[in-house]
């Protein structure tokens, strides 16, 4: 009997689970500092995770020994729970919580049945999520093959490895699970309906999404949870109700951003196309709030260059880099092989992605409908900006069909979530015109 | 905060979201795979399911080998299948390495190439090859039983995405070529490819025989000589092996 087992695994959804819903924001603090009143329950959850990713970054950086940051974050857990019952606010648990919960321990079982790593993970990221678990310091990551990748996926997989329960591998990916289910419940409130039917709406994004292969260790995973915590923040961005205090939400931006920084080098390329994309086209931002974003966006970049700089860590590892000046070199029978090559593979992976597949069509739609929406251009700039980087595999030193093969897929399905608010602004568009029945 | 709007809850949706996430459970094979960890496989047992015991990962050997000789290094992995790396499922980045003790997997002596019939006179082999440092002895396999005798040159190319070719051994054939393998015992660093395929090409043919060919399987020696190592333990091809010095 391994009861054992399971019995690990329950507790660690429901430590995770509580983790992040009991820490730094909770209802009182967010009406006191922040004085928002647009963001729900789960945007508090989803900034929480900020917070405490971009913590994690602090602490890996500085080599802070992860223990004593682990009790002093219960302890914060644990003065904030303490807080909310003297000041009698009650814990939100409702009919959403349960089905979040219940998925969570679903999708958690087959991680820890599956255990499959992808060959990335064998190779590199699993060395460096243990790098962390075995509290070998940030400058160890050295001796590890390509050092110069982002570390924050490995880093939280270490931490919730090692967190409260210091056993299997796979309790740390279990937190993946719970910020990919966070992601799209959180998303599924920019729909205008009920909460019934974004639970639903969030089920079914699931249904065409989860896939055991995304939760391999992989990094790529990460992206797409992030950009969806992103989008949701920018769908907030297109409304008017929101454009008196849109620091709070610039404020979360910045933070997603870091995050992407830190988690893989592509991360921060689609957050800066988001943003350049953003500050074109949104009319509702001021210039003081859009000066704000650009220059901090290249300022977390360069803090990062500056601190790997002094820490003598690779920023970039050139082993499979690119170089522009190949391209130079390359005859017409090559250009040719290239380009077919890449143009057949993106077309594979738009036709395999279920998102694309639904959410492109609608796209087009989407713009013929309302030609001047700002988010319609917003995001058809961005699908110009990303479908131009797709094409750097042209220039890749390595096989164009291999990097084409094993890394386009995960490119276009990292930011692929964004793509969920063509399926958000055209349904609440359709039901405004409506006034229908289900609006809230 | 914005406040949620207490509604009473539809039983239709609450159906379809049950309904919903059946399927997430259904579509994962979740009850099984729970009883699977309850009843059958412990942690071990499923890593040893997904990467073999002793077979293409063998993350079973390792850590079998990590457990019963209570290694306190990280010994030198040296997988001959291809395969991604295995080296993780024993690292430990608080002890030092030793390459001194070695673990193989998947190790034989000899590799045998098999090239299949792609036209009338190429043979192609369409996988990876490493780890080899020659080229030993050329065999045909023939479809009739009958002596095939060759006149003509064979060349073996290997062949990158571009369909470029280079060229990496050529020889006069001039023979029965079914009777007994031709020992060739050519050094060449460049039978390995991790990208390409390899082709074999016959020319300047005076006879038409090649049509009785149905394979040619080139057969490289492993670059380890196992037989320079001292073996602590094997179980099928895979070893734990120490330098004898």
């Amino acid at each position: 009997m391994y009861l054992h087992e399971i019995s690990l695994i329950i507790f660690q959804v429901l430590f995770i689970y509580l983790f992040f819903n009991n820490s730094i924001f909770n209802e009182k603090i967010t009406n006191k500092i922040i004085k928002v009143k647009y963001f729900t329950n789960i945007d508090l959850v989803v900034l929480n995770v900020i917070i405490f990713l971009n913590l994690l970054i602090l602490i890996s950086v500085f080599s802070v020994n992860s223990t004593y940051f682990f009790y002093f974050y219960i302890l914060l857990i644990i003065l904030a729970l303490t807080k909310n019952f003297l000041e009698k606010i009650k814990i939100n648990f409702s009919y959403k919580n349960v089905i979040i919960l219940l998925l969570f321990f679903v999708l958690s079982l087959d991680l820890a049945h599956e255990l499959i790593f992808g060959w990335d993970v064998q190779w590199f990221w699993y060395l460096k999520a243990l790098n962390f678990y075995q509290d070998q310091n940030f400058l160890n990551l050295n001796k590890i093959p390509l050092s110069g990748y982002p570390h924050l996926g490995p880093y939280i997989w270490g931490f919730f490895w090692k967190f409260p329960f210091n056993n299997y591998e796979y309790l740390g990916r279990i937190a993946y699970i719970f910020f990919y289910i966070l992601a799209i419940f959180s998303f599924a409130e920019t729909l205008k309906i009920n909460n019934q039917l974004r639970s639903i709406f969030s089920l079914i994004i699931i249904l065409a999404t989860y896939n055991y292969n995304l939760f391999n260790g992989d990094s790529d995973i990460l992206l797409f949870i992030f950009l969806l915590f992103a989008a949701k923040f920018v769908n907030y961005l297109y409304q008017s109700e929101t454009k008196k205090n849109q620091f709070p939400i610039i404020f979360s931006l910045l933070g997603i951003g870091n995050i992407l920084l830190w988690t893989k080098h592509e991360g921060i390329v689609f957050f800066m196309f988001l943003i350049f994309s953003i500050i074109i086209f949104n009319k509702l931002i001021n210039k003081k709030n859009k000066l704000i974003l650009i220059t901090s966006c290249f300022f977390i970049i360069l803090l990062r260059i500056v601190l790997l700089q002094i820490l003598d860590v690779p920023v970039i590892d050139t082993e499979f880099s690119a170089n522009p000046l190949d391209a130079l070199h390359v005859n017409l029978q090559e250009f040719y092989y290239r380009i077919t090559n890449i143009l057949f593979f993106i077309f594979i992976f738009l036709i395999q992605s279920p998102i694309y597949l639904i959410t492109l069509p609608l796209m087009i739609i989407s713009i013929k409908l309302f030609k001047n929406d700002p988010l319609n251009r917003t995001l058809l700039l961005f699908t110009l900006l990303v479908s131009g980087f797709l094409f750097v595999a042209y220039f890749s030193r390595t096989e164009v069909i291999f990097i084409a093969k094993y890394s386009m897929r995960e490119i276009m399905n990292s930011c692929s979530g964004i793509y969920l608010l063509v399926i958000s602004n055209l349904f609440n568009k359709y039901l405004s015109n409506n006034k229908n029945k289900y609006l809230e | 905060m914005k406040k949620s709007n207490k509604k009473p809850i539809s039983i239709l949706y609450t159906l379809i979201i049950f309904f919903l996430i059946i399927i997430i459970i259904n579509n994962n094979n979740i009850f099984k795979k729970t009883y699977n960890i309850i009843k059958n496989e412990n942690y071990s047992k499923r890593l040893e399911n997904v990467y073999g015991y002793c077979e293409g990962t063998s993350v079973g050997y390792l850590r079998f080998i990590k457990e019963k000789f209570k290694l306190n290094f990280n010994p030198k992995i040296i997988n001959f299948n291809q395969t991604s790396p295995s080296d993780w499922s024993i690292y430990d980045l608080k002890l030092n390495k030793d390459n001194s003790k070695i673990i193989l997997l998947n190790y034989k002596r000899e590799f045998n190439f098999i090239f299949n019939k792609k036209k009338k006179n190429i043979w192609t082999f369409n996988n990876q090859i490493q780890k080899t440092k020659s080229i030993e002895k050329i065999e045909f396999t023939t479809i009739y039983n009958d002596e095939t005798y060759i006149e003509g040159t064979l060349s073996l190319y290997v062949v990158n995405s571009m369909k470029q070719k280079e060229l990496i051994y050529k020889r006069k054939i001039n023979q029965i070529i079914n009777s007994q393998p031709i020992n060739i015992n050519f050094k060449t660093e460049k039978f390995n490819s991790y990208f390409g395929t390899f082709l074999i090409e016959f020319d300047n043919l005076k006879n038409d025989n090649l049509t009785n060919i149905k394979n040619i399987i080139l057969s490289s020696k492993n670059y380890f000589n196992i037989d320079n190592y001292k073996i602590i333990n094997q179980e099928k091809n895979c070893y734990y092996v120490s330098s004898r010095n």
